[in-house]
Formats: C-alpha cells, sequence, structure tokens
C-alpha cells in the first residue's frame, strides 16, 4: 500500500515527520538519539567544554615541552655567536633572529599559562585564542 | 661573576647536543663545568668534589625528581641545585614546592637568563655557608 508521500504504511501526518513527534506516545522520537549518559543531561553541556578545555591543555602542554628543548639549542647557539662575532652585518641578521626566536618563546609560555578555553574566528577558521589578539597589536 | 676563583657547576643532561651547548655557554659566563650524562655518574662526581652549582635536566620521563634531589641533599645540602624544567612554573611549584630544588629555569632561555641563575646561585651559596 502506498500513501499520499509514497511511503509504505507510514500514517503520520507531515508535521508529524517534520517535528519528529511519535503519533501514539506524543514522545519526540529524537530523544532517543541523545546519547549522553544521564549525568552529561543533568550537567548540559557544561562537561564537553571542560573536555575541550583538557584536549586543548594536554596539547598546549606537549607543544610546550617538546619545543622547549631545540628552541634552548638555537638560542643559545644564537647568544654565543653574538659573544663572539664583530661583523656588522652579520650581527644584525643573528639580532633579527634572536627576536623571532623570542617571539616564538613568548608563545610557548602563552601556550603554558594556559588556563581557559577561549577560541578565536581567523578568517573562518576556529583557532585556540593564544596570543593572537596580542600579536596582531603587536604586527 | 668573581674573577679569582672560577664558579663550579655540575651540569647533568642527558642530551648530548644540549649538554654540549650548556656547558660552552656556562664557560662563556666564567663557569667550570663538569658535565655527566646520567643520573649516578652525577651522585658520583658529586660526592668527589664541591661544587657551587648543580644543574640537571627534568626532561626524561620516567625521573624520579624528588628522589634524585634528596640523594643530592644526603651528600650536600647546602649546594644549591637548580632544575631545567619545560612546563608551567605553577606545576612545578606545586609538585617540587617543598623540595631541595631551589631554582626553576624554563626552557628556552638565553644567555643572560643562564648567567642571572648562577649569580643568583653563587649569592644563596654564600648566604647558605654564611649560616652553616
Amino acid at each position: 500500500m502506498t500513501d499520499d508521500s509514497g511511503t509504505h504504511g507510514d500514517r503520520r501526518q507531515k508535521k508529524d515527520r517534520r517535528s519528529g513527534r511519535d503519533r501514539r506516545s506524543e514522545r519526540d522520537r529524537r530523544s532517543s538519539t541523545d546519547r549522553r549518559g544521564n549525568e552529561d543531561r543533568r550537567e548540559g553541556w557544561g562537561k564537553i567544554e571542560d573536555q575541550r578545555l583538557q584536549g586543548a591543555l594536554t596539547t598546549a602542554a606537549t607543544v610546550a615541552h617538546l619545543f622547549s628543548q631545540p628552541l634552548t639549542i638555537i638560542i643559545g647557539h644564537v647568544d654565543l655567536l653574538l659573544s663572539t662575532i664583530e661583523d656588522s652585518v652579520t650581527r644584525n641578521k643573528l639580532e633579527i633572529i634572536k627576536g623571532q626566536l623570542q617571539l616564538l618563546s613568548m608563545t610557548l609560555q602563552d601556550l603554558r599559562s594556559l588556563r581557559e578555553y577561549e577560541t578565536i574566528d581567523f578568517d573562518g577558521l576556529t583557532l585556540l585564542d593564544i596570543s593572537l589578539r596580542r600579536t596582531r597589536k603587536m604586527d | 661573576m668573581p674573577k679569582d676563583k672560577k664558579i663550579e657547576i655540575l651540569l647533568w643532561d642527558k642530551h648530548r647536543t644540549e649538554r654540549e651547548l650548556l656547558k660552552e655557554m656556562l664557560t662563556t659566563i666564567g663557569c667550570n663545568v663538569t658535565a655527566v650524562r646520567d643520573e649516578h655518574e652525577c651522585l658520583r662526581k658529586f660526592r668527589d668534589r664541591k661544587y657551587n652549582l648543580v644543574i640537571f635536566d627534568q626532561g626524561l620521563p620516567d625521573l624520579d625528581v624528588r628522589g634524585f634531589v634528596d640523594d643530592l641533599g644526603e651528600i650536600d645540602e647546602l649546594t644549591p641545585v637548580a632544575m631545567m624544567a619545560t612546563l608551567d612554573v605553577e606545576f612545578y611549584e606545586q609538585k617540587y614546592g617543598d623540595s631541595n630544588i631551589d631554582f626553576l629555569i624554563v626552557k628556552p632561555f638565553e644567555l643572560v637568563q643562564l648567567r642571572n641563575l648562577v649569580e643568583e646561585a653563587m649569592r644563596l651559596c654564600q648566604r647558605l655557608k654564611g649560616m652553616g
């Protein structure tokens, strides 16, 4: 048997299908798609925000830890070169390199100091708001 | 930095590139550096002679930081100890605030920060020895 909508045996009205309401029980059928546990429902979406923050903190700490050693070595060698080289052109380039390394160091410090999950829209892409506002101001 | 007498530093860093660099930086500052690559060698050297400062790298996942620092303290508790760290200072203060670690130096650091560390450690060393 085919009804007006072309489907077999579905006697719900169109408005019922749109609303997702079960005609017999008057319950919203979509409620069964909610896979969150009772505890999560009680807490709303707060727990997921916490999980996002935890994920961000873990990533930030990992990046800070992994980048620290190579940066120490690069900065150290730049400092040693600056303490010995007298040629002004080379010194000038080393100072530029050191300035950029200091910016990277500041970003690592921002990652270490991360306490809140804040995002920022960057040309349509969602990024973690670490020091982007400060960087923009500096530029 | 005192010109008359070299500052004796015991440096423990497992990573060769970093160890050699830090030794060169500390030598540039005016220190005499004994650089070692493992914990046992570090403790053995520390027993053998007096140092003005011990610097070690925390960057080993299986390192028992508290146990190592306690071992140093049992040999000589008046020698300042500095730990090179990579995470947030607050984390270390909570975890090791009551340990025998006197200074934290967070990577990446520059020559000037290493110099400041050595100078502060020398002041602490003199103060502790004056009290002792």
